[in-house]
């Protein structure tokens, strides 16, 4: 029996497969990598409040993706607005299931994928209002927002849901994840308003870049592992990650230098982790063009003149509607 | 970015941008891009105006100034007798 099983097995591409597996995990890294970013940016009695809001989506998003999560996205509803719930708690998804989209890997290992983005999309949003949110609310928050804004984006592109078939692409999450939790989260700030503490500073630089190295190596599955499957289009994917965190990296620490921010060191590092969001949208394309696009991180540290604008430039940038130059001389 | 380098000669599943002349396909991306922000900007708002009839949303001002570590979580990140 045990043999029959594993040879029908073979049915799948076991490079491809193994290939996913690692940038799956990959992903899942670079939800606790963006908790030390944040954790390391907020002010010292706001650590842990910023981090678990970051972890707990681990969890809880993977409650919610089994149970009916991925049923939303990826099962039914052809051409609409969301899925059904065939897919319910998995049900039906055998273990030697192959997925459908290339019939290279098992359908759990993209269930698994996609489940990754997943957790850290919302996540993404917790930048923008640290210190202001009650934790209760931010559970309530993760569950609807997730029900209610993801998993239709996530259908309508990538679970051939109504955009999909009017023609709309989305390699690796440039709309689905980026231009919604962008959005949500300047949505967000202006729900809960200025922080009333405006001169504070990052409470640990080393920690955000712990967490900036996480998702830059992360970044590689998220880009990469978009492909679904091994083959010329995940290697152009992966340079393209890399390149453009590079150029990124090396453009903002130039423009701190001349505008004199006294941070140069952690503007460096949250420049290259815009860019790495911008770079989803490079992989199908020829060349791979560098439009300005830097970012600061000083609405979170309460030096840029104007938090509405920066965080507009912070959130815009990240999602990588590119040539944009945002920059807020430090004081 | 899709919209605009995305060339089909690279990856035979994708489409054309602008720079290969597939306009009709750039307008499509930013469409698509507009109705995602604006789709999420608006429940957004939306739902956290929901959220607060049931559970206060935003910290009141005592606690932003203890810190939530301390207001919410009842811990500390470090231990300053240490640091």
């Amino acid at each position: 029996m045990l043999s029959t099983i594993l040879l029908q097995n073979i049915g799948i591409d076991t490079g491809s497969t193994g290939f996913m597996l690692l940038a799956t995990s990959l992903v899942m890294l670079m939800t606790p990598g963006l908790a030390f970013f944040y954790g390391g940016l907020a002010t010292k009695r706001n650590i842990l409040g910023i981090m678990i809001q970051s972890f707990v989506s681990l969890g809880w998003t993977t409650v919610l993706w089994i149970i009916f999560g991925y049923s939303l996205c990826f099962s039914g509803g052809e051409g609409g607005i969301i899925g059904n719930f065939d897919k319910a708690f998995l049900n039906g998804i055998s273990f030697d299931a192959i997925w459908s989209g290339n019939g290279k890997i098992p359908e759990l290992v993209f269930v698994a994928y996609q489940m990754m983005f997943a957790i850290i999309t919302p996540a993404l949003i917790t930048g923008a209002f640290v210190n202001r949110v009650t934790f209760k609310a931010y559970m309530i928050f993760l569950t609807f927002w997730q029900i209610l804004v993801y998993y239709p984006f996530v259908h309508m592109i990538w679970g051939g849901g109504l955009l999909a078939d009017w023609g709309v692409l989305d390699f690796a999450g440039g709309i689905v994840v980026h231009a919604t939790a962008g959005f949500a989260a300047l949505a967000s700030v202006f729900y809960v308003g200025a922080r009333t503490d405006k001169n504070s500073t990052p409470n640990s630089i080393p920690l955000v870049a712990i967490g900036s190295g996480l998702l830059w190596f992360g970044w590689y599955g998220f880009n990469a592992g978009s492909e679904v499957q091994v083959d010329f289009i995940t290697s152009l994917a992966f340079i393209n990650t890399d390149i453009a965190a590079s150029f990124a990296k090396t453009k903002i620490r130039g423009i701190a230098h001349r505008f004199h921010c006294r941070s140069g060191d952690h503007n460096t590092l949250c420049g290259f982790c815009a860019r790495l969001g911008c770079s989803h949208h490079w992989h199908r394309s020829r060349t791979c063009l560098l439009p300005g696009c830097t970012v600061q991180e000083q609405d979170e540290l309460g030096r840029c003149a104007g938090r509405l604008g920066s965080t507009w430039c912070r959130r815009v940038v990240r999602d990588h509607y590119a040539g944009y130059i945002c920059f807020c001389r430090s004081e | 970015m899709l919209g605009i380098f995305a060339s089909a000669a690279v990856n035979e599943a994708g489409a054309d941008g602008l720079v290969f002349g597939g306009s009709g396909f750039f307008f499509k991306q930013v469409v698509a891009v507009v109705i995602g922000s604006v789709y999420a900007f608006v429940f957004t708002y939306i739902m956290l105006i929901i959220i607060n009839l049931f559970t206060k949303v935003k910290v009141s001002a005592a606690e932003e100034e203890m810190g939530l570590d301390v207001a919410i979580h009842g811990e500390k990140a470090y231990d300053e007798g240490v640091l």
